[in-house]
This record gives C-alpha cells, structure tokens and sequence, in this order.
C-alpha cells in the first residue's frame, strides 16, 4: 500500500515536470495552430540560462525564472518574425518542416557552443527530501511543481481575463473571423509565439535545477511534450495539466510494477501518443 | 497538335531515363578502381543515402511524411543481423529478409496510423521510431542492448565489393521508384497527396495505396540497414536510429524535389558530400547545415531543386511554345 | 426497384441535422434534378450517396445492391461517379493526367496507362477540353474547370452521374453549351442526378425534381407541378429574407 501511494505521488509530481514543459507547446498549437518542434530547444536554451546565472553569478534558478521569461520570449517572438511568419499559409506539414529544421539548427548550436556532457547544478532544495511518514518526496520535485500550478494558473488567467488573451482565443479558432473584428492576427502570434517561448524558457531552468543542461535535452522532452499537448487535446491548453498527472502516474505506475519497467516507462509515453491519436485523436478536451 | 507534342516529350524523358540509368551503372562500375579506402566509403554512403532518400520519397508521394525512417533502417540492421548471428541465415539472404521484415512491421504501422491527418501520422511515426530505439536498447538478449550486435564483414570486408552492393540495392531502388513514377501508381498516389478523401470518389482505395507506399518505402529502407550493418560489421541503437538518419533522408528529398527519383538522388549526392566535407573540417554539430537547408528549402523553394529546373526549363519551353498553341 | 433508392437516410453533424428521413427514387436514364434554397442539404446528400459521409440513419441501394456502407471507391467500381461544386481538380497535374485518374482507378478493371491516356483523350474531346490536355490545371478558367469537374468524373464510366451545380456562374453561351454536353451524356445511358440553382438548365433537361428544404423533401415531381407548388415558392421567397 505504502508503495502505491509513493509510486503515485513520484508520478504526479513528475508530472509537473511534464506540465511546464508542455504548457508553452499547448499554447503555440491552440493559437498558431502550429506543432512546434523548436519547442524542446527553447527548453534546453532555458536550461542552460538556469545553468550558466547559477555557477557564473550564484543566481537561483527560481530568481532566474523571469530573466529566462524575458530573453526567450524575445528569442521566440524574433524567431516569429524571421521565420515562422512567412509561412502562415503554407501547408500544415511545411510549417511543421519548417520548426523541425530550426530546432536541428538551434540544437546543433548548442552542440557547437556546450559540447555534448551534460551540466548539473546544485541549488539547495535539489538534495533535500521531505518526508510524511514512510512517504518521501523530493522537494526540487514539489517546487517544480508548484512553479507549474502557477504558470498554468497564469497561463489560465490570462486567455481568461486579459484582452490579449482574449485576441489569443479569438484568433485559435476563427483567423479570419478575429481578423475581421480588427484583431492584428500577426501581433497575437508573434505574442503568443513569445510567449510559448518564455514559458519554455522557464521550464527549462527548473529543468537544470532538478535535471542537467544539455544539447540533447530538448529532443527528450518534445516528444513528451508532445504526447501531453496530444493527450490534452491539440488546443486545449488547460488540459495540460490533467494529460500530464495521467501521463507522469501512469509512468511511474508502469516504472515500479511492471518488471524491467523502468526501461519500458519511456516508451509508455510513445505507445500513448499512438493509442490517443488511434482512438481518441481529441484527447481530454470536450468535443 | 499539344497531344502530339506530349506523347513525344514521354517518349523523350523514357530515352532520358534509359541513358541516366547506363550512365549511373556504368559510374558505378568504373568509378571506384581509382578511388582510395576513405573515398570508397564515402562512395557508399552516398549510394546508401541515395537509396534511403529515395525510399523515403516513395511514402512521401502520397503526401505522407514520416519521422520514421531511421526506426525501419534500424530495423533492417537489427533484423539482418539477428538473423545471420543468431539464426544462421546467409547474410546476403537475411538482407533481403531484412526488407520483407520491415516491409511487414510497415503494414502494421500504417493499417494503424496513416488513417491519420498527415501531421499526427507524421508524429506517430516519431513516436513509432523512439518505440523500436527504446525496445533495442532494453531487449538485451535478442539485441545486445547498448552494446549492439556484431555481425561478419560482408565480402570479407573488400571495399569495392561493398560499393558494387550498395550500388545494386541502390539501382534496386531506382527501378521501383521509376516503376512507380511512370506507372499507374503515379497517378494515384498524386491524387492522394493533393486531394486524400477526394480521390477515393474516383475508385482509388487510398488506405490500400498509402499501406503500400509505406511498405515499399519501408521494405528498401530495411535492406538498406542489412547491408549497411554487414558493411560496418556491427551496429548500436545509438546509430542505427539516429534521428540524423530520417532527417537526411526528408532533407535530401525536400532539397532535391520531392516526388520525383532524380530529386532524393541529386539532394542526396550534394549533400551527402558537403556533409563529408563539413564532418572533417568542423566534427560537431555538422547537421546544422542540414537544418538551415531545410529552413531555406521551406521558405525560397519548396519544390526543390527538381522544382527550379522545372520552372527554368518551362520558362525557357514557353517562350517557344507560344507560337504553336491556340 | 429503382436504379438509385435512398431510404429514410439521415446526416447529422453535431446538433445540426443537414439530411433529414430523406426517401427518393430515381429511375434508370432519368435526369432528376435536386433543388432548393441554400443550406438545404443537397451537397451533403451528394455525399451521402457518393459515400464521402455516412449515413447516420437509413439505407441506400443503388442497382439492385445495399451500398450504405460501402466506401466511396467500391461506389465508384459500381458506377457512380460525382463533380464538386467547389471545383477541386488535383493540383499539380495536368488536365489529361486529372482525367486518367477516374480511368485507371474507377472502372474496377485494369486499366494500362497507355489506354487510360488514350481514353482520357477522347474523353476531353467529348466535353470539348481537348486543347486544353496539357495545360495544368491552376491556368483554367472557371467554365474549363466545370468542364473539367465533368471530365474527371466522367473517367469511370459511371452509370451514375452525380452534377453539383455545373451550370453556375456560367455566361449565358456557356450554360447552352453546358446544357447540350449533359444531354449528350444522357445520350449515351448514364442516369443524371443534377443540383442546380439555373432553372433554366432544369426546365430544359431535368424528367423529374425534387425539392429540398431544410434537409427534408419539400416536393418532388416534373418541373412545372414543382414550380408551381406554394410551398415551395414559399421556401425559395422566404431564402430572401433569411440570412442563410
């Protein structure tokens, strides 16, 4: 009994590893309507902002949280502008194509700059594990995961409240129609494109806090992200949250009772993606 | 009059096919008396790129990308290998067996995915190729795990015997995309790139002609990864998954011109070499060209290189032309 | 039994019902026509029968076999061909190569690419498009691509002829030539459903209308009983009024 509930509390608190990590994509394929494959690379550029402000300046990655906010919105609204805007009315698959490219550029960079080991930091809260009885649980695991209640929180507020993200859900899912009504389409994507970024950006700090920093580290964590927007339900960003409970318990579910799991638990993301988009392509979002 | 001078430019671009295939034999034939070991492989991974390109276009000619390729070249590695080491099939043998395994896996996957919208089938194959990487790295016994499989060198390891394989598995290649291109299939799988539901209205049974691209796309890439490990002599999940794999692949095609056999061949020859000349002068992260030519293609000319030929030669064409028509 | 049977067949998309218990006959070698104000639900039958949507309820049989459930391309094997009101050619081909898909894929036998090109020849010659063979598609005119639309459809040999408004939008000199090129097909056995907004065309080539409203039958019957019908002229007065 002990061990279920451990097993289930590791797994929904991974999962607010998957929510941060997922909330920027959700939000580009709800507004832009565009998979943006880039996205694990602006996670791994986040991670190694957290990495280089902690052992160059003795910055905590959680005081890190708004600078990496500020710099990848920037990056991401630039690459917006640069690229992303002059295939707005391109086939879907070219737009694809198009983020694909971008991420091999931006994580080949990264190779070119960083090399290929992998950099830990050590903030203090990585190490400590707090315990309730015969329950322990780390605490980077509860930051992180309290960081993405917040954000999904915010993120929630502002489609809610906010013109801007009123303009946002306008324009997800009527382009023209928002058009029409004298909403500047271009401005709201390059700001929900930015904005996508910022919020990779700062998943990926709290990625080196409780992680590493690595080239290779957005190309681990697209297709989860993926496999949480899918399971969500492509557009609906609120979602995000319940795809990755699921998701990260049902890992850690297959990672402690299935034999030799562990080695299979990243699979199960995979095989999840395909039985969602086999059976139930919307996901959790009503239809 | 315009029926007359269609018919003669088909029999025209027969007469071309014909030469370019003499031609591409011949080059193979000859070309690597004079060439040393490091350009004899190098020979080779153009001729194994070529063939993956190639293949690869042949799914994506009914509008289908897929992110899997590098999955179903692993495969054919894996197969070929388990096969020769562990079940004592003849190498040459468990190559071609290698293709129809992958061929099989392929209609498997696709009955199940290419139902899908183009996007999500394009996700799922990423998905199915992180799948098959995690199964080979974690079923130790059948595959090694991280260590991988060893297997002969094919040809006890005689160069240019190799590049005459790779030569014959490409030309094997060509053929069927050419049988393809200039066939009945050609149309179908047009009318299903350009219009999916619709061409099912005209008697196309589209689910039947995607599985079948898919398994011939498929069935090559595998033979390619059989010879490719009987040529390297073993082979790790690492490599023979490498994403790079299906990016190449996809990158070469788009540079190329998709849809056609000359433009995966010409994407791959040019860049395979730069690619060649980039590993030995900058070592890492050589595969950004890569990126930036596929954002370029994207953005300047998504028809490829076989796209501008096209535009050039119609520009040259109809100057000529206007004189004959209406 | 009637050439084409639609029993009670139903299409609901969300809680919007676009077919409604729709119930027809259609004779062989009649030219039936469906009209009836915007929004009526005479594409989605289109699709209904041509296979493109399912049916949620009801049955349809065409030539003695129950085809609810059969999938566009095996109606297509059958006979039944369609055109689309939204002219939708496949891009990227030439008009000759659009024709040879219906011929290579839709007759249900073999079909070499010699003979499809041959026959798609002839084809065009027959819908007046012949010096049109080469030309990619995205030059054609609006009236060529009816023409088209025609053409393509007409690959299969089918012995059912679906017609999504191929009069529309055409000058007067078009829609005669229009008119007469149907009549030619009629000529030659195929049985003609046609949708059509140009009452002219309908006056002059349709034996029998039905009227749709709504995504039910609103009357069916020869043009002039039809035409004259209140009920109907209600429907088609009050598509004025209405944003539809």
């Amino acid at each position: 009994m002990g061990m279920l509930i451990q097993t289930l509390i590791n797994g929904v608190l991974r999962s607010g590893l998957y929510a941060i990590t997922s909330l920027g994509l959700a939000l580009c394929v709800g507004v832009l309507g565009l998979i943006n494959f880039s996205h694990g690379e602006l996670l791994m550029l986040g991670s190694f902002l957290g990495y280089f402000m902690f052992t160059g300046a003795g910055i905590d990655p959680l005081l890190t949280l708004p600078i990496a906010a500020v710099l990848l919105f920037a990056l991401n609204a630039l690459i917006y502008k640069a690229f992303i805007s002059r295939t707005l009315d391109a086939p879907e698959m070219n737009r694809m194509l198009l983020t694909f490219g971008l991420s091999v550029i931006i994580q080949n960079l990264a190779l070119i700059l960083f090399r290929g080991d992998p950099r830990a930091i050590t903030p203090v809260y990585r190490s400590i594990t707090v315990s309730l009885g015969p329950i322990s649980i780390g605490l980077g695991r509860i930051i992180t995961y309290a960081v993405a209640l917040i954000m999904v929180l915010a993120v929630y507020a502002i489609l809610a409240k906010t013109r801007f993200g009123k303009a946002m859900r306008a324009v997800s899912q009527n382009r023209e129609g928002a058009a029409m009504v004298g909403v500047n389409v271009d401005s709201i994507y390059m700001l929900a494109f930015g904005l996508a970024g910022a919020l990779a950006g700062m998943a990926g700090v709290m990625l080196s806090a409780i992680l590493y920093a690595h080239p290779f580290l957005g190309m681990e964590f697209t297709l989860k992200a993926l496999s949480t927007v899918v399971l969500a339900g492509l557009g609906n960003v609120t979602g995000v949250l319940l795809a990755s409970v699921l998701l990260g318990t049902a890992e850690a579910i297959v990672g402690t009772y299935v034999p030799s799991g562990s080695a299979i638990a990243d699979a199960v993301f995979f095989i999840l993606i395909l039985l969602v988009l086999i059976f139930k392509p919307e996901g959790l979002s009503r239809r | 009059m315009s029926n007359n001078l269609q018919r003669s430019s088909a029999q025209r671009r027969s007469g071309a096919y014909v030469w370019a295939l003499i031609a591409l034999s011949l080059f193979i034939l000859v070309v690597p008396r004079f060439l040393d070991e490091y350009r004899l492989h190098v020979l080779i991974m153009v001729l194994v790129y070529g063939a993956l390109a190639i293949s690869w276009d042949i799914l994506g000619r009914t509008g289908q990308l897929s992110l899997a390729h590098a999955g179903l070249f692993g495969l054919g590695a894996y197969s070929s290998a388990v096969l020769t080491t562990k079940l004592g099939v003849p190498q040459l043998l468990s190559i071609v067996l290698a293709g129809v395994v992958c061929a099989i896996v392929a209609a498997g996957l696709g009955a199940i995915t290419l139902r899908l919208r183009a996007t999500y089938f394009s996700i799922a194959t990423l998905a199915f190729a992180e799948v098959v990487k995690t199964l080979a790295l974690r079923m130790e016994r059948v595959t090694g795990g991280p260590i991988g499989i060893s297997v002969p060198m094919l040809f006890g390891g005689s160069r240019i015997a190799a590049v005459y394989m790779a030569g014959v598995i490409l030309m094997l290649v060509v053929l069927t995309s050419i049988y393809i291109e200039r066939g009945r299939h050609h149309f179908a799988f047009s009318a299903i790139r350009t219009k999916g539901d619709l061409a099912s209205v005209f008697g196309v049974d589209v689910v039947k002609n995607k599985i079948g691209a898919f398994m011939v796309s498929a069935g090559l890439a595998g033979m390619v990864g059989g010879f490719y490990i009987g040529y390297i002599s073993y082979t790790v999940p690492h490599e023979a998954f490498d994403l790079g794999i299906s990016v190449s692949a996809l990158v070469m095609s788009i540079f190329g011109g998709l849809g056609s056999t000359v433009g995966p061949l010409v994407g791959a020859v040019i860049l395979k070499m730069i690619e060649e000349y980039l590993r030995v002068t900058v070592k890492y992260g050589y595969m950004i060209a890569y990126g930036a030519i596929l954002v370029a293609v994207i953005l300047f000319m998504p028809y490829g290189l076989v796209g501008v030929a096209r535009k050039w030669l119609s520009s040259r064409l109809g100057a000529s032309q206007n004189g004959s028509e209406d | 039994m009637a050439f084409l049977e639609a029993r009670g067949i139903t299409k609901r998309f969300g809680g919007l019902v676009a077919v409604r218990d729709l119930s027809f006959q259609v004779e062989e070698g009649e030219v039936f026509g469906i009209i009836g104000p915007n929004g009526a639900g005479k594409t989605t039958m289109f699709n209904m029968v041509s296979g493109i949507e399912r049916c949620d309820e009801g049955a349809l049989w065409f030539s003695g076999a129950d085809i609810t459930n059969l999938p566009p391309f095996r109606r297509c094997h059958l006979g039944i061909g369609r055109t689309f009101q939204l002219m939708q050619p496949f891009q990227g081909m030439t008009v000759l190569e659009n024709v040879m898909v219906g011929i290579l894929y839709g007759t249900g036998r073999h079909v070499s690419v010699g003979e499809a090109r041959l026959t798609a020849e002839e084809i065009l010659e027959f819908t007046g498009l012949a010096d049109r063979a080469g030309h990619p598609v995205g030059d054609l005119t609006t009236a060529d691509l009816k023409r088209l639309e025609i053409s393509r459809a007409l690959g299969s040999s089918p012995k059912l002829l679906l017609l999504d408004e191929v009069v529309g939008g055409l000058t007067p000199s078009e829609v005669a030539d229009a008119i007469k090129l149907i009549r030619d097909i009629v000529d030659r056995g195929v049985t003609v459903l046609m949708i059509e907004h140009v009452m002219g065309a309908v006056r002059d080539l349709c034996d029998r209308v039905l009227v749709m409203h709504h995504g039910e039958e609103l009357a069916v019957g020869i043009y002039t009983e039809v035409a004259s019908n209140p009920e109907v002229i209600e429907a088609y007065l009050g598509e004025e009024d209405t944003d539809e």
